[in-house]
């Protein structure tokens, strides 16, 4: 039994948000509201640069044009462990090279894994996910105990274990970091796929000859992708951090050319006497994942509201 | 073979069953058990529990007619709705439909269902308007839903159905681009008949169609519920709890109460003459607008459904009829005729007042 | 069932002195809550609603009021408003007030308003498993509730409205320990054992015993509800606000809800107000009916008068929609349009766009609520030339 509906019938009052929403509409309305909300402002202002910037250097490195104010590999290009200075913004290391061209030129290596990891586990885990909950069965249990073992080994350890396997270099990390990241998103996926499961309008689309696949791929993954990317959005951070301490441990982009967590590790020696060394890139680093963080917390407000 | 009266006599495995050519739909025996999920306890040696939703329940739906289901919350309207449809097939029973068998048997041995043949003859409208249609959907796609996936024809004919549809349930060509987010109660309400009638099927299941709304709107769908009906030639089995809304728009009345058929016949006598105490239950404590004749106060009603995995013994009604007597609590009763064309499951059906 | 024409027109004879809100209005000491002239509006960035307008209403002592609008009319916001549950952002109270007993109940702080919740003016609503706390069991619930009725005849801190709330008090209680034992669950139970029980009776409940030991989930909804107006009813309230307290039962089981209701009445001396869309719902309990729409209060009238003779265009509108009959025999008669969008300011009548009786004045200026026929009000031009 139900209670009597909002509002009575026939040209009725429309709700005074948009009446006919198109995708550019929404797109605008959810701008505005980030733009209302300080934190996602300066999250925002933060993934854009790092965005530009990996894009920039990525169009860069591919026809070989240096963006970056000094070639980040050779050695010299200024007095060796020079301070921070107009010429040098962020200082020199030990092998008299930019530290500022070498983390504009990591930028699109970084940001580039954790999208790719992330837009994987989102495809993948939400049509599998999908897949199990309308299946249910021994798929669906299947899917449960795997994802069951990945939750119980902590994130970095079976990275590292995967990374090993496979040998180090940015590829293989990518493929490891892909193969952990998943399960959560089919986990996440699967419990929203069963919120929608009895709702009347998947019934609606059997009742209008529709199959399995068809209902998971026009009524499911629309309804539930939302959800997925307020997760995937507050996700980014935590990728980027863990692709940083892989590189850190030795594990990632090969030496010389310069990678965020391996700029750390081959820093954290001057940490006293040329303290600038590790901290630029251990402040990149930290950025990255606040940027991303906040700009996914707005989203998840505004997108939850 | 034929029967004396003239109609097709559908002999299965297991029994006969009598359809004449004006039914459009009969199920016969359908029974819908769910088995209660039981630990991994292995002393655990009771038999399996079952939950029977569905007991034994027959139905004949003439081309053209109403037939309501009436019944309170878990007296199995719901499932029977949804084994009919074979969208939750019955354990067991038959079900012939537009000149076809489509279920017959025991536990998923169906004859051969085209589905998209099925749905193209029979639809259903839910109860609630919120979730029956798809938020990400726009009216114009919701509608065009079943058109593509039961019809083959082009775009430009699925085009023009859905506008006739919006068009026969009181709907404009602005309402086709709407989100249902942006629709009102009833709007919905319209937008689920136009999805149901848009591949123009026989037969629509009506499940509570009025009961999430507003009683103007409810007057407003009821009456396009039945001009549909006229020009659209269709049969509806409403599913509802409201006896007025089942009187209003019924021609046969079938009254559930935990699972089993208690009464049936035309509906002008069953509520005119109800034979079974729960039905003179229910017509006594539905409102009516009328202070002078406070039935609803007078009657004593006692007691709450029971439940249906341990129903009472005998018949289920016993624990709150006022009229039972030892028979009741010891034999199930059969649904018998006790006036032509009027059944009713009870021991009492004659005797009581 | 009956059908006739318009089902409004009864056929037997009716003797005016049978009912019982047929003398002239109540006096004073009958009086138990007097709204006057309450505009409340929601205040939201993009639009102000209306959400009621000017209403006047007054409830007596031991009688049921119902009131019956369709959704958004204005009906729970009043309730919320009575019971001081309404969130002041966004509703604001615009102008009007709430007396109970002559206690303007609107003037009050929170912390005054307050003693007046749960002990003299109680609320129960729809869904009683969302009205239930789910870990804890029924019997402590209702045990606190009881307590906090005795925690708060003790408290000396009272001030002066605590006069008015010793008055009605009537309850012989056990001895109370000054500080309940609160938190530890079971702890209340045992020491209010027998009230809980008594109270748990008092709503039908057979096997009492059984029931103060479960939890809401094992409950059918009839039960829960029961449970609920158990709770309501424990603190000995003067008025209880029943907000659609039926809709989401089964028609045997509201039948018995609404049953236990008017008997309560006289049993434990309150006055109900029954929140609901369903007319014929209030027909069937209702003493006096009041009709709202679009935020006003269109009649009010005793509820043999009402059924008898409606007077504005749209309690007949209403009475018209409810299916009685076949439909061979009696066509429904909807009401074609829709509500008034109530965050625009409003000029005229807001049931004229839909009524088939309006004239020239119902869109330039909005009727009062006159007294018609005795003891019937009704705010229609059709009936009065007074406008507001």
């Amino acid at each position: 039994m139900l209670s009597p509906d909002t509002r009575s019938d026939e040209e009725g009052p429309v709700p005074v948000a948009s009446s006919n929403p198109s995708s550019a509409v929404r797109l605008r309305e959810i701008l505005s509201s980030i733009k209302a909300d300080k934190g996602a402002m300066v999250g925002f202002v933060i993934v854009a640069i790092f965005v530009i910037v990996a894009l920039a250097e990525f169009v860069a490195q591919s026809t070989g044009f240096l963006l970056a104010p000094y070639n980040p590999i050779k050695t010299n290009v200024g007095p060796q462990y020079a301070a921070p200075s107009l010429a040098h913004l962020m200082g020199t290391d030990n092998l008299g090279r930019d530290v500022f061209s070498r983390i504009i030129t990591a930028t699109p290596n970084d940001l580039g894994v954790s999208f790719t990891v992330i837009i994987f586990a989102l495809c993948i885990g939400a049509i599998v996910g999908s897949y199990a909950a309308f299946h249910g069965g021994i798929l669906d249990e299947a899917l449960m105990r795997v994802t069951d073992i990945f939750f119980a080994i902590p994130a970095l350890v079976l990275a590292m274990s995967i990374a090993l396997a496979l040998g180090p270099g940015i590829t293989n990390m990518t493929v490891a970091l892909m193969i952990i990241w998943w399960p959560p998103y089919a986990r996440l996926a699967r419990g929203e796929a069963l919120k929608i499961a009895h709702q009347n309008y998947i019934e609606a689309a059997r009742l209008s000859g529709a199959g399995r696949s068809k209902i998971i791929l026009r009524h499911v993954l629309p309804n539930i992708s939302l959800t997925l990317l307020v997760y995937a959005s507050l996700d980014i951070g935590t990728v980027i951090l863990v692709y940083a301490g892989l590189s850190y441990l030795g594990l990632g982009i090969k030496p010389p050319y310069p990678d965020w967590g391996q700029m750390v590790s081959a820093y954290q020696d001057f940490m006293l006497s040329y303290p600038w060394l590790p901290f630029f890139p251990g402040l990149i680093i930290a950025l990255g994942v606040i940027g991303f963080s906040l700009l996914g917390d707005g989203l998840k407000n505004t997108l939850t509201s | 073979m034929f029967s004396i009266l003239g109609g097709i006599e559908i002999v299965s495995l297991t029994e006969t069953v009598e359809v004449r050519d004006e039914d459009i739909l009969v199920a016969s025996h359908l029974k819908k058990y769910y088995r209660i999920r039981r630990g991994f306890n292995p002393f655990d040696r009771s038999k399996p529990k079952f939950v029977r939703a569905v007991e034994d329940v027959s139905i004949t739906v003439p081309k053209g007619k109403t037939v309501a289901i009436l019944g309170e919350s878990g007296c199995g309207k719901t499932t029977l709705a949804r084994a009919i449809t074979l969208l939750s097939p019955p354990t067991s029973g038959h079900i012939f439909f537009n000149g076809r068998v489509i279920f017959d048997g025991e536990g998923g041995k169906f004859r051969n269902v085209n589905y998209k043949e099925l749905y193209r003859d029979l639809q259903m409208v839910f109860q609630d308007p919120d979730s029956s249609l798809d938020p990400r959907l726009k009216v114009k796609d919701i509608i065009a839903e079943p058109c593509k996936g039961l019809l083959d024809i082009e775009k430009e004919a699925i085009d023009a159905i859905v506008m006739e549809s919006l068009k026969a349930v009181g709907l404009s060509q602005e309402h086709a681009y709407r989100l249902p987010t942006h629709l009102s109660g009833g709007q919905k309400q319209r937008v689920a008949i136009a999805r149901a009638i848009a591949p123009q099927p026989r037969l629509v299941i009506l499940d509570e169609p009025t009961s999430a709304l507003d009683a103007s709107v409810q007057a407003q769908i009821l009456n396009l519920l039945l001009s549909l009906q006229t020009n659209y030639n269709l049969t509806y089995i409403l599913i509802t709890h409201n006896i007025s809304v089942a009187e209003y728009l019924s021609d046969f009345l079938v009254v559930m109460y935990a699972g089993s058929v208690v009464e049936q016949g035309p509906t002008a006598s069953v509520i005119a003459n109800p034979r079974h105490p729960y039905t003179k239950t229910l017509i006594a404590s539905a409102p009516i607008p009328n202070p002078l004749k406070r039935t609803l106060l007078t009657t004593e009603i006692i007691g709450e459904v029971p439940s249906v995995i341990n129903p009472p013994s005998g018949c289920k009604f016993n624990p709150r009829c006022s009229y039972a007597e030892q028979i009741c609590r010891e034999k199930i009763p059969e649904l018998r005729e006790i006036s032509p064309g009027q059944f009713a499951a009870c021991h009492l059906a004659e005797k009581i007042p | 069932m009956q059908k006739e024409d318009e089902n409004l027109i009864l056929e037997e004879e009716f003797d005016r002195s049978v009912s019982p809100t047929s003398s002239p209005s109540q006096s004073k000491e009958n009086e138990l809550l007097r709204i006057s002239n309450l505009s409340i509006v929601y205040e939201s960035k993009h639009a102000n609603l209306l959400a009621l307008d000017n209403i006047d209403l007054e409830i007596g002592q031991n009688r049921l009021i119902a009131v019956v609008g369709e959704s958004g009319c204005g009906k729970s916001t009043l309730a919320l408003s009575i019971i001081g549950l309404l969130a002041m952002p966004p509703a604001k109270i615009m102008n009007g007030k709430i007396e109970y007993k002559s206690i303007n109940l609107t003037a009050l702080k929170e912390k005054d308003r307050r003693k007046f919740r749960g002990t003299e003016i109680a609320m129960i609503f729809q869904e009683p498993l969302t009205s239930l706390n789910p870990v804890y069991k029924v019997g402590d619930q209702i045990a606190e509730a009881i307590a906090v009725r005795e925690e708060r005849k003790n408290d000396r801190s009272m001030d002066l409205e605590s006069e008015v709330m010793q008055r009605t008090y009537k309850v012989n209680a056990p001895d109370m320990p000054s500080r309940l034992p609160r938190f530890k669950p079971g702890g209340l139970t045992k020491l209010l054992r027998d009230e809980v029980l008594q109270v748990l009776k008092q709503v039908r409940i057979a096997d009492a015993e059984q029931v103060i030991d479960r939890y809401p989930f094992e409950l059918s909804g009839g039960m829960r509800q029961r449970v609920m107006i158990a709770m309501a009813l424990a603190q000995k309230p003067a008025l209880l606000i029943a907000d659609e307290p039926t809709t989401a039962l089964d028609v045997t089981t509201q039948a018995q809800v609404l049953r236990l209701m008017k008997e309560l009445i006289d049993e434990v001396n309150t006055s109900i107000l029954l929140i609901t869309h369903d007319l014929a719902v209030a027909s069937q309990v209702a003493d006096r009916v009041i009709v709202m729409y679009a935020g006003d209060i269109v009649e009010d009238s005793d509820v043999y008068d009402l059924f008898r003779e409606p007077l504005h265009p749209y309690s007949k509108g209403l009475l018209s929609c409810i299916p009685v009959g076949s439909k061979d025999k009696a066509k429904l008669k909807p009401i074609p349009g829709s509500v008034p969008d109530l965050s625009k300011p409003f000029v005229g009548c807001k049931y004229a766009s839909r009524c088939p009786f309006a004239m020239e004045i119902c869109s330039k200026r909005s009727p009062r609520l006159v007294e018609a026929r005795p003891n019937h009000r009704v705010a229609c031009f059709l009936y009065s030339g007074e406008s507001r």
